[in-house]
């Protein structure tokens, strides 16, 4: 490494510009972040235009801030309202919310702020320490390797489901299914549009999700207007310490989750919503107590937001190093970089070093002031549980509104978010859980350009796509190790039957004496 | 009257309709860009077929399978809440259509309040500033168009 290099980075980190740079991108990111339906991408593409007249690498610190800001914003509605501010903060809300719910909402947006910033600190350390070789794994990725990996995102369905598995896998098989709606990925050919052009590009997840979760939960909230979101009456606690010990007592989870929100970060198109609820669903399999996620078990909140902020550090990895964009939010950050003059690509860190060090240096300084700012606005968010429901309903569905408006600008999307929470509660009435849908709609469209592309590779031979590369062979075994534990962990008579030693073990223990 | 129905049977049937309408999608059976919509539609077939069994299997054993719907006094329970507070919402989406945002976001607060039995004076005015600051952060700072309606 370059000592030189690192510390004219760091003066140049720490200059007073480039730290107010940070400050407006976190807290700007924070709130765009917590609006629902709004994510990062809108903020960064208006100040696009803008980067060309600052200086080059405070624009990209700007953009990186605004990012980091909108990760831990997203959780912020999904703890407090299961109505979350950004796609990926779904799988926060599954465990969140309950948390909420129970009196427990400071020491869940807590547990967020800290699993975030240590998911962010450990992805920071990837980039900086492995990045080319990290990028070689990234190029790797062919469309069969993409196919087998959204092929096991899909066995997660499994593990968001409740006691009725097979419900919960129609539910997810339904959001597959209109994963189709739109025009086909390969051939250009329109599909279940109903005539309807705005549908030409399939169903929007944003659309889906403010439908699906803040209209829905608006509806749910109707019969309890007299009441407070929390149950708990009186203070709701704020317990840093308690939150913080939480957060490094699940150090393997920590690490783990992250690892697995820097990779997908890194692999180009997967995106966070994939790597916080495969950390989820990992979180979910390796526990100890499996059946306590999904009621308020502050592990869920761990895994999936470590993984979707370290998953914002990921995507730069093959964006500085090979100029491929891992997200939106990377692409636009490409663009800027190349309007200001910074070309990223194999050369980037040969001839512009020091410029790549300082883009690092602000990445982990916003990761340390988000802290600062998190703890600050939770502190304020969280009063709200204490207000009477009926008093929010209005204000959630105004800004519902708006977020599904904002981002295209079109009333369709708004139509749209409605027929999807009417669907939602038909489904919930029925007994189905909506959260598979969601991940099946939002998986849908991504895996089926894959996995054409991957079969017109193999000729067709799906067995073939299995086995096409060592990738595709490990991600094949993982998929049916995930399989296998779903189904383990759904019928308590084959677990007990499969781990009959352990059964054995317990009750050869001695009984404590009976008083 | 109370209706009742089972959830099972009534998501399955459903479930059928849906692999129907995306069977029925299908111009190409051997094109690739019908590939996933048949597949979906077979695993929908097949899971509701799975829900018509566990239905005649469970049919007695399980009381929880049972939806009930009681019409008589329908409109006195949270159900009817509901149903009308998501009219009110569909409503605000049409009249936004056009009224535009500004008209159609004033009448909606004012009616959802009243809707929800809020009657402070106070309750009305921070709805209205707040929904006047979130007009202005995104007309002004965030550069969002919102619906003029047809009317303007």
């Amino acid at each position: 490494m370059d000592t030189s290099a690192i510390s004219t980075a760091l003066v140049q980190t720490l200059q007073p510009l480039n730290i107010l740079y940070v400050i407006i991108g976190v807290v700007g990111g924070i709130v765009v972040g917590a609006l629902p339906g709004m994510t990062s991408i809108m903020l960064l593409a208006i100040i696009l235009p803008f980067t060309y007249t600052m200086n080059p690498v405070g624009a990209i610190i700007l953009m990186v801030s605004i990012t980091s800001g909108a990760n831990y914003g997203g959780g912020i509605t999904a703890i407090l309202f299961n109505t979350p501010g950004t796609p990926s903060a779904a799988a926060t809300a599954l465990d969140g919310y309950p948390m909420s719910r129970q009196g427990r909402g400071g020491e869940a947006l807590l547990s967020n702020i800290f699993a975030s910033f240590i998911g962010g600190c450990i992805a920071w350390l990837i980039m900086v320490l492995a990045t080319p070789l990290i990028s070689k794994f990234a190029l790797m990725f062919g469309p069969a390797e993409y196919a087998m990996l959204l092929i096991w995102s899909l066995t997660i369905i499994g593990m968001l489901t409740g006691k009725d598995k097979l419900k919960g896998l129609i539910s997810g098989i339904v959001g597959l299914g209109f994963s189709v709606v739109g025009m086909e990925p390969f051939a250009g050919k329109v599909r279940y549009t109903m005539g309807m052009f705005e549908l030409f590009e399939g169903i929007d997840v944003i659309w889906a999700s403010i439908g699906l979760f803040a209209l829905l939960q608006i509806l749910k909230y109707v019969p309890l207007r007299s009441t407070s979101i929390s149950s708990v009456e009186g203070k709701i606690s704020y317990p840093i310490r308690r939150s913080l010990a939480a957060v490094f007592k699940n150090k393997l989870l920590l690490l783990k989750s992250s690892l697995i929100g820097t990779f997908i970060g890194a692999a180009p198109g997967a995106g966070p919503v994939i790597a916080s609820f495969i950390a989820y669903g990992e979180a979910k399999r390796s526990s100890k107590h499996p059946e306590e996620f999904g009621n308020g078990n502050v592990e869920g909140v761990i895994a999936s937001e470590s993984a979707n902020n370290a998953c914002g550090f990921g995507s730069l990895i093959p964006m500085l190093s090979l100029g491929i964009p891992g997200s939106t939010s990377a692409a636009l950050m490409l663009a800027a970089m190349i309007v200001v003059g910074l070309t990223p690509g194999p050369e980037f860190f040969t001839k512009n070093l020091v410029s790549a060090y300082t883009i690092f240096g602000g990445g982990i300084l916003s990761n340390i002031i988000f802290v600062f700012f998190g703890i600050v606005f939770a502190r304020f968010a969280l009063k709200l549980l204490n207000v009477k429901i009926a008093y929010l309903i209005p204000m959630i569905t105004l800004l519902a509104t708006i977020g599904v408006y904002a981002p295209d600008q079109a009333v369709f999307g708004m139509f749209v978010a409605f027929v999807f929470c009417v669907l939602g509660f038909v489904m919930e009435k029925l007994g189905f859980p909506v959260m598979p849908m969601m991940l099946g709609l939002i998986l849908g469209g991504i895996m089926e350009s894959h996995f054409i592309r991957a079969m017109i590779m193999t000729r067709q031979n799906v067995m073939k796509m299995f086995f096409f590369s060592p990738i595709c062979t490990i991600l094949s075994i993982v998929t049916v190790i995930t399989i296998l534990s779903v189904v383990i962990q759904a019928n308590p008579k084959l677990k007990a039957h499969l781990f009959f030693w352990r059964k054995k073990k317990t009750t050869g223990d001695p009984q404590p004496p009976q008083h | 009257m109370i209706i009742k129905i089972s959830k099972r049977l009534t998501g399955a049937v459903l479930l059928l309709g849906f692999a129907v309408y995306l069977l029925t999608g299908v111009k190409d059976a051997n094109s690739l860009s019908y590939l996933m919509p048949q597949l979906y539609a077979y695993l929908l077939i097949a899971a509701s077929i799975g829900l018509i069994i566990q239905f005649i299997v469970l049919r007695k054993k399980d009381a929880q399978d049972a939806f009930t719907i009681n019409c008589k006094g329908f409109w006195r329970t949270g159900g009817f809440r509901i149903f009308v507070y998501a009219l009110m919402i569909l409503a605000y989406y049409i009249l936004m259509s056009i009224v535009g945002f500004v008209v159609s976001t004033v009448l909606f607060l004012f009616a959802s309040y009243w809707f929800l039995s809020v009657r402070k004076a106070s309750v009305y005015m921070i709805s209205l500033a707040v929904a006047a600051l979130l007009y202005c952060l995104f007309t002004f700072a965030l550069k969002v168009d919102f619906p003029h309606g047809l009317l303007y």
